[in-house]
């Protein structure tokens, strides 16, 4: 094919692509190295924009508010990659084995939550928690555990919940895809060698998901640092998620509360080179592995 | 001969062509176009105003688009709409809001468009709050007097009597506390600070004075203090529900009989009658408990303007509007139904919906009440350009203080050091 054909049908993505990604970004970067100065009590007597350099970021890194934020979500990654692909995993290899019953019903099923829109499924798990018409407080309570659900020290899990349940049966869909494409021959050579389902689960079927295993776990750190729905919704609900509990809250607060666009474009960037560095290192470090 | 009639179709439909092209020319022919105009608010009720106006006037038509709360993302929308240069005419205002959109001066001065006879209309506490540095920039529609909302059922059964001032209430709490375990005399909302900050302003010193234009932070000032002393040792001897505000386990607790006695804005009225249902006719209202026995101070909470945001290329007909929502008064009783709050047009104030009997005060006449609590809000309060972030961090500090490593009051601090922060990182002038 001519190289102008080529040009042709990349043409709408690129133009798209230009438009709506790399010109934001752009845009935000030389939001974030700008500032606004003005005169008089409120400014009435004029403003203008100056070159700030680099001290938005170092308004966003000397913030142990948004520092505290990154670290928040960090530990939040740190439990719940493993969780998501533990799970993930294990409930395909469960639905593939053909252990349970309708495995087109159970996969549909786990698949359901992904279909509902977060912040629908936040207020829903709001409601859930919220004391006086959740259904679980009564329990805890009834076995002595603190009941609060949404308070300071188990809303962090609460929101776990929300995100595990909504993704762990998206990334299911994604192993099963990859557990389909294993061929039969290998299952039946196995079998004749004499492996048992456990067997054949730990040396057939693990080893050549990886590549799915690998795609849910960057999936899932992406997703966990961008945490931003199930907090923003819960809220006004509770009193443990405060206006920077994520960094992406934070970037919002600042942009949509303090209307300081330049900051929040400073703490959007370090945040994606927080996500751009965790991820393409944890690539890596995989294909290392690999070689 | 056949084609006449066909023919004579034709030359009718060239002559009334060649009218309406002289009658456009002339641009007077159909008479004139309304003048349409854009509305950005989240009032419940305000629909049915608009409504109203619509029909009324033919020469204006308005539009309203329903946007998120202010707080929740809607003063965001109309900064990107200001900037872009696509913004309504019109939106709904906060007071409190009002410098920090005149900080990159994205509101109109109504000056030029008020006569003086408009201005008599409205207090003129209502226009003091819409002013700075000698324009006037919103339509005042309402403010939030706050007052005591009390169970009288259940003081009456346990024998407390209606606290008057925040000793009293203090003691009120207590025996509350002995007469049922699962009920507290109110919730301490850590998680908006927002609250707060009005029963601060009762306490008498504002948080920002603005002396040769510097943004002075008084947030710790000993009457502020003494506030936030106050609700910490509540909080310390479980004699209130930390619990956040206008959720449904809220509700639940007012149907209940959960929370007792609650400090709140008149216009919360609406939302309780309508959540907790059940409680209806068993509240009852009374002035804001006193710091000093025998004082006369109210607080409000909340409040309303209509602002016209630069770019409104009909300034006179969106001011007219302003002046008809929150003046006329079919439309005032609309908003006052759905609980818009306090109206800021002094012939809003005998409206008959404010003055009849409420039934969810089980009968109760408050015009006389909140037309005091209005009047006695202490004078000399100014909102500053960055009061979002102050009621944020203020919110966050409280919810850190919960959990016992430090105080309401260390939260005053840490929130005064930051208001001069942020309002400097504004570029303007602040210690």
């Amino acid at each position: 094919m001519s190289k102008r054909a080529a040009a042709a049908f990349l043409a709408p993505f690129l133009i798209l692509f230009a438009a709506f990604f790399v010109a934001p970004i752009g845009y935000a970067l030389v939001q974030s190295l700008t500032r606004v100065e003005r005169s008089g009590l409120l400014g009435l007597r004029g403003s203008t924009t100056e070159f700030a350099g680099l001290a938005n970021y170092g308004a966003a890194l000397s913030d142990g508010d948004y520092l505290g934020s990154i670290g928040r979500i960090l530990l939040f990654a740190l439990i719940i990659v493993p969780l998501m692909v533990v799970l993930s995993t294990v409930l395909a290899l469960v639905l593939e084995a053909g252990l349970s019953r309708w495995p087109r019903f159970f996969r549909t099923s786990f698949f359901l939550p992904y279909g509902i829109p977060g912040v629908i499924a936040s207020i829903m798990w709001g409601f859930l928690y919220a004391p006086g018409t959740s259904p679980f407080t009564p329990v805890f309570t009834a076995l002595g555990a603190e009941a609060d659900l949404l308070g300071p020290g188990t809303v962090f899990w609460s929101i776990m919940n929300v995100v595990l349940w909504q993704f762990v049966g998206y990334n299911m869909l994604i192993v099963v895809a990859q557990l389909q494409s294993i061929p039969q021959v290998l299952y039946e050579a196995a079998r004749m060698d004499g492996a048992t389902r456990w067997t054949i689960a730990r040396t057939v079927q693990l080893p050549l998901i990886r590549p799915a295993l690998v795609l849910v776990t960057v999936f899932t750190i992406i997703g966990s640092l961008q945490l931003f729905n199930e907090p923003l919704v819960m809220q006004p609900l509770s009193t443990g998620i405060s206006s920077t509990y994520t960094p992406t809250l934070t970037a919002y607060k600042e942009a949509f509360n303090s209307n300081n666009l330049n900051l929040a474009a400073a703490e959007s960037i370090i945040l994606a080179l927080v996500i751009c560095v965790l991820s393409f290192g944890f690539l890596r470090l995989v294909q290392r592995g690999r070689r | 001969m056949k084609i006449r009639p066909h023919r004579l179709r034709v030359s009718l439909l060239g002559l009334g062509v060649v009218v309406m092209l002289l009658l456009s020319a002339c641009g007077s022919g159909a008479g004139p176009q309304p003048v349409r105009l854009t509305f950005w608010a989240w009032v419940p009720g305000m629909d049915k105003a608009v409504d109203l106006f619509n029909r009324t006037h033919k020469d204006i038509q308005v539009t309203l688009d329903n946007i998120p709360p202010g707080n929740r993302g809607g003063y965001g929308k109309m900064h990107a709409a200001v900037m872009s240069g696509d913004a309504p005419c019109l939106a709904q205002m906060e007071f409190q809001e009002l410098p920090s959109f005149l900080l990159n001066s994205e509101l109109v001065d109504l000056g030029p468009y008020l006569t003086q006879a408009d201005r008599a209309d409205f207090q003129q506490g209502t226009w003091d709050l819409v002013t700075f540095e000698g324009g006037t920039y919103a339509v005042p529609q309402a403010t939030g007097p706050m007052a005591l909302y009390y169970r009288e059922d259940l003081l009456k059964k346990w024998d407390i009597k209606v606290p008057t001032t925040w000793q009293e209430y203090r003691e009120a709490a207590v025996k509350i506390r002995k007469a049922d375990p699962d009920a507290y005399i109110t919730t301490f909302a850590a998680n908006d600070a927002a609250p707060f900050i009005s029963l601060a302003w009762q306490a008498g010193t504002p948080w920002i004075d603005t002396r040769d234009e510097v943004w002075h932070a008084e947030l710790t000032s000993p009457a502020s203090t003494k506030v936030a002393q106050f609700w910490q040792d509540m909080i310390k001897d479980d004699l209130v529900k930390v619990a956040p505000q206008f959720t449904p386990s809220w509700y639940k607790d007012l149907n209940s009989g959960g929370v007792v006695a609650v400090p709140v804005a008149q216009w919360a009225e609406a939302i309780m009658e309508a959540n907790a249902p059940e409680s209806a006719g068993k509240w009852r209202a009374a002035p804001l408990p006193q710091w000093e026995p025998g004082g006369k101070a109210s607080a409000s909470y909340g409040g309303s303007a209509t602002s016209l945001l630069r770019g409104c290329e009909h300034p006179e007909e969106a001011v007219e509007f302003a002046l008809w929502i929150n003046r006329d008064p079919r439309s005032v009783e609309m908003l006052i139904k759905s609980g818009f709050g306090w109206p800021a047009a002094i012939s809003g104030m005998s409206n008959p919906q404010l003055t009849k009997p409420s039934a969810f005060l089980g009968g109760q006449q408050t015009a006389q009440l909140f037309t005091d609590s209005s009047n006695q809000v202490p004078q000399g309060w100014v909102w500053w350009p960055t009061f979002d972030d102050t009621v944020k961090i203020l919110s966050d500090r409280f919810e850190e203080a919960l959990s016992g490593q430090s105080t309401l009051v260390d939260a005053l601090k840490a929130a005064e050091t930051r208001t001069v922060e942020q309002i400097r990182t504004k570029g303007l002038r602040a210690e």
